[in-house]
């Protein structure tokens, strides 16, 4: 258990990073037409309620990642 | 420290492997979404009664003169309107026209066909399949070739949407309610309803309603009086869609057992300015509509007419995975038939 914690520590703020940044690719594909992306553009508020929390999720994680690499550098 | 740090990759591999495998997932999500053949298969909706039957408007000598006077004067508005053919037989009365309004960068062209039809079933849908029933797109005109269409026009298009109402020709092909366009359907009553997300349908009611054919694109165009809508859904649409002026496609209801089919050209300065979706509504009104919806536009829209393209399609057009069309003979106890067969 201590082994997949260890792993799911470092991996887990790569894995945000890479799927927030998915999803913002995705939303803004669903800008220039609403069939490419996987969400649907049909209620608004939601759709900005998603992209305000995955744009935290990214920029979180990538302050993470950038932070524990300058401290164990 | 030395050890630790020789063994760890630099922050710039790391975040660039990050970025790698981002992209990695958009590609798969775009080969699913976008570059994948869909299979569609219909269900055939159980359908009770027989589809309601209408009498032409025009019957007995030189009825060519009489439909032709018959359908300009059910038109308003200022347009210029210049008629391009008639056909008429036992089960259908067809008037094709071309229309414009407006001068210079202004110029609005658009090509209208008044279709007179003794049973909702003259008016079909093709979906482009191989055998193995994945969606292919081809152009309009080669669709209307292979079902001997008289006049064909863009469908919704929708093996490019995930979600919605799809009937063609009576068979079911998605059911999908929570959708927030507005369904259009073609019902055996010869008449055409609008669902809206609003009136909180369901499938139910859709069957119930004996559709024949259900299209998921829009949005609805007139409010059910013949007025254009002070708003439009454009919710699942593309968002610019409403202030600006493309190619648009629309189907209207006059009356049970009389439609519109409209092609309003685009993108075109000083021929065809293409039109908004107010712009768009109004000419719907002006045709005489009381029920108007909006279909696939822009490059997809295209018109055809007895083996040949009316219209001057944006680009040559493209392909697309549906048409609607009115066939040249005589389709009513085929498709009985068939349906009969089914049945059994």
């Amino acid at each position: 258990m201590n082994k997949f914690f260890k792993y799911f520590k470092v991996l887990f703020p790569h894995f945000l990073l890479i799927m927030s940044f998915v999803f913002i690719v995705q939303w803004v594909l669903t800008l220039f037409n609403p069939n490419l992306g996987l969400i649907s553009m049909n209620n608004i508020v939601c759709c900005l309620e998603l992209i305000l929390y995955f744009s935290v999720a990214f920029v979180g994680a990538l302050l993470y990642v950038i932070d524990v690499y300058r401290k164990k550098s | 420290m030395s050890e630790s740090k020789r063994g760890r990759p630099p922050l710039w591999a790391v975040l660039l492997t990050d970025f790698l495998i981002a992209c990695l997932v958009c590609g798969l999500l775009a080969v699913y979404f976008v570059f994948l053949p869909r299979t569609v298969v219909g269900e055939m909706l159980p359908v009770e009664g027989d589809p309601t039957y209408f009498s032409l408007p025009v019957e007995g000598e030189n009825i060519e003169k009489r439909l032709e006077d018959l359908v300009l004067s059910g038109k308003k508005g200022q347009a210029n309107r210049e008629i391009l053919s008639s056909f008429w037989d036992d089960e259908k009365q067809l008037i094709l026209t071309r229309n414009t309004l407006g001068e210079g960068k202004e110029k609005i062209t658009w090509y209208t066909a008044d279709v007179y039809v003794t049973s909702i079933k003259v008016i079909m849908t093709h979906v482009s399949t191989d055998e193995e029933n994945t969606v292919i797109n081809k152009s309009v005109l080669s669709q209307a070739n292979e079902c001997d269409a008289l006049l064909a026009i863009t469908g919704d298009t929708f093996s490019m949407s995930k979600d919605g109402v799809i009937v063609r020709n009576g068979l079911l092909y998605r059911n999908d309610v929570r959708t927030f366009n507005d369904i259009c359907v073609l019902t055996l009553d010869g008449t055409m309803r609008i669902f809206e997300r609003r009136n909180l349908y369901s499938i139910t009611d859709i069957k119930q309603a004996r559709a024949w054919q259900a299209f998921t694109f829009g949005p609805s165009l007139l409010d059910g009086k013949g007025e254009p809508k002070n708003s439009f859904n454009i919710a699942a649409s593309h968002l610019s869609d409403l202030s600006n002026e493309h190619p648009r496609t629309a189907i209207g209801m006059v009356e049970p057992g009389h439609f519109v089919f409209t092609l309003v050209d685009g993108r075109a300065e000083g021929y065809s300015k293409g039109a908004t979706f107010p712009e768009l509504a109004q000419i719907m009104k002006d045709e005489g509509c009381t029920v108007a919806y909006n279909l696939d536009g822009g490059r997809s829209s295209v018109m055809t007419y007895d083996g040949s393209v009316v219209n001057k399609p944006y680009k040559n057009g493209r392909g697309i995975s549906d048409i609607i069309y009115i066939p040249k003979g005589s389709v009513t106890n085929d498709v009985l038939q068939s349906k009969g067969d089914a049945d059994e």
